[in-house]
């Protein structure tokens, strides 16, 4: 879904088992991702594994982390099934995260790429009750061109 | 879902009277009058009323009830107030639903039980084995209540109960409407991803024998959807044109502001009547992730919710909440108590809470049900 070209984002993998022969069992997936902040994911991150539930996710009952903040922007960047993972990972770093000095850096990109857009709605729906950072982003959102402009427009509040 | 709020103790009332303002019955001859001159066979017959809860706050209904006849009431607050199922008695007196058997329970029923603002739903039968129903009367015990649960007398209510028998009971239909917000059908990809995600919805539940009729429809309402919960007249509008009571599907971008939220049902079960919770929300955006475009995995996702949420809709429960401390009242649904087992056991139902992924980029399909799971589907009134 998201490439890693588009994303901006480098990701070494690491195999769980080395590749085999021809005709071999079939090479198993890669099972953590090293993000371009430098976050390490497993697929079985209790962080993930909350964002994988069918019906609503509280941000503020996610499992503890030394550093959610980073971990919430890895997740939102990473290539992670369900499709819903990510964006959930993006709303509450919108949410939780607005006032870390690293919140810009992170979701700004988001604004300007085709690939992304998704992303940039859900941090401004994250920051729905924060008019703060609301007007922080709103020029962000309104300098957006194509697919996404009138769906960001439609999220400012 | 989470868990619902549960109902304070203090809203312990005896049953006073009866207090109607107005009856106005209403037999239904709609369009679901496909009647075979069976006569042992009702397609589905609603009546209305308008009643006003007594000085305790509670209202009590006498259901005329054929033999073997499903029955649904709704009670409709209209206004936000907190409506509550207190009991259903059979012809026989006997108690079938109490709600201080489910207040503390680890089994999950039905929401009646637990009160909801606007329009609560009392489903009847729940389970296969809760039939076929004994014709006769039926009495059913409501309260309206304040938003601290306590006793609100005096309160008009709207109530519709509707009352349908069946030639086959192991097959149904449903028609859906698929309603987008405003703008959201403008955008072609979109489109294509919710039709191909209803595909999925309506192949699911064509298995277990319950047939999707699907129509497409507008609804004039921001795409950053409400809580269904929270009540919307632009829900019970649309689905007041229709006469045959449809599932109302909504198509917006988010809920509640809220990529969190996927897709949301208003209660379990939700009403059949027009009401201002009759629907189920799906946000598209949350499906189709960043890039705003589908993937053939993230359309079997939306087909999946959608089938996960109305399943909500029409009165099932996960088998088991995260957490592995509360339990569907099926008993061919494992009453598993760790995360293997239930993972195990029950991780390729379509209730499931969750989605596993056994890789980053694969999840498993989640497209099981149980034989007396698609029992309660089909015991909803508003299936035919
Ligand atoms: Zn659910």
């Amino acid at each position: 879904m998201r490439t890693l070209l588009s994303s901006g984002l480098v990701f070494a993998t690491l195999l769980a088992s080395p590749p085999t022969a021809l005709a071999g069992p079939p090479v198993a997936a890669p099972d953590t991702i090293t993000a371009a902040n430098g976050v390490v994911l497993t697929n079985t991150d209790p962080v993930i594994t909350a964002f994988r539930s069918r019906d609503a996710v509280s941000c503020g009952s996610l499992p503890s982390d030394p550093d959610l903040a980073a971990k919430l922007d890895a997740i939102a960047e990473a290539d992670i099934a369900p499709s819903w993972v990510p964006m959930r990972a993006a709303t509450c770093l919108g949410e939780l995260y607005a006032n870390d000095a690293r919140f810009a850096d992170w979701v700004g990109p988001w604004f300007s790429d085709d690939d992304r857009g998704g992303l940039a709605v859900a941090v401004l729906d994250g920051t729905r009750s924060d008019a703060t950072a609301q007007q922080r982003l709103a020029p962000l959102a309104l300098a957006a061109t194509g697919r996404w402009a009138p769906i960001l427009a439609r999220h400012l509040r | 879902m989470n868990r619902p709020l549960h109902r304070q103790p203090s809203c312990l009332a005896p049953v006073l009277l009866l207090a109607l303002s107005a009856t106005t019955g209403c037999p239904y001859t709609g369009n679901n009058g496909k009647n075979n001159g069976d006569s042992a066979v009702n397609p589905l017959r609603i009546e209305t009323q308008s009643v006003v809860s007594d000085s305790g706050g509670v209202i009590t209904l006498s259901l005329d009830v054929q033999d073997g006849e499903r029955f649904q009431v709704v009670q409709d607050d209209g206004k936000g107030g907190v409506v509550f199922t207190d009991s259903l008695t059979d012809p026989s007196g006997t108690k079938v639903l109490d709600w201080q058997d489910w207040q503390t329970s680890k089994y999950s029923y039905t929401e009646a039980v637990y009160g909801a603002k606007y329009a609560n739903t009392t489903n009847w039968p729940i389970r296969e084995e809760d039939g076929p129903t004994r014709g006769g009367t039926w009495t059913f015990v409501g309260d309206t209540l304040k938003s601290n649960y306590s006793q609100k007398p005096n309160e008009p209510v709207d109530i519709t109960i509707a009352y349908r028998k069946d030639a086959d009971p192991t097959h149904g239909a449903v028609h859906v409407i698929v309603a987008y917000c405003t703008g959201v059908d403008s955008d072609p990809e979109v489109v294509r991803g919710v039709e191909a995600a209803v595909a999925t919805w309506t192949q699911i539940w064509a298995a277990f024998g319950i047939t999707l009729t699907v129509d497409y429809a507008e609804i004039a309402l921001d795409p950053a959807l409400p809580n269904t919960s929270d009540g919307e007249q632009a829900y019970q509008d649309l689905a007041a044109q229709y006469d045959d009571h449809p599932l109302i599907e909504v198509i917006g971008d988010s809920i509640a502001g809220d990529l969190t939220i996927l897709g949301e049902t208003s209660a379990i079960p939700g009403p059949m009547a027009a009401t201002q919770i009759t629907a189920v929300e799906v946000s598209w955006m949350g499906h189709a992730g960043g890039n705003g475009n589908f993937s053939d995995g993230e359309i079997q996702m939306m087909g999946e919710t959608m089938a996960h949420e109305t399943g909500h809709f029409l009165g099932m429960f996960h088998p088991v909440e995260d957490g592995w401390q509360y339990w569907d009242y099926l008993d061919d649904t494992e009453d598993c108590t760790n995360q293997n087992t239930c993972e195990a056991d029950l991780g390729s139902n379509l209730m499931f809470p969750y989605t596993i992924c056994t890789t980053f980029t694969s999840c498993d399909p989640q497209q099981d049900l149980s034989p007396k799971q698609v029992g309660i589907m089909l015991n909803y009134v508003g299936v035919e």
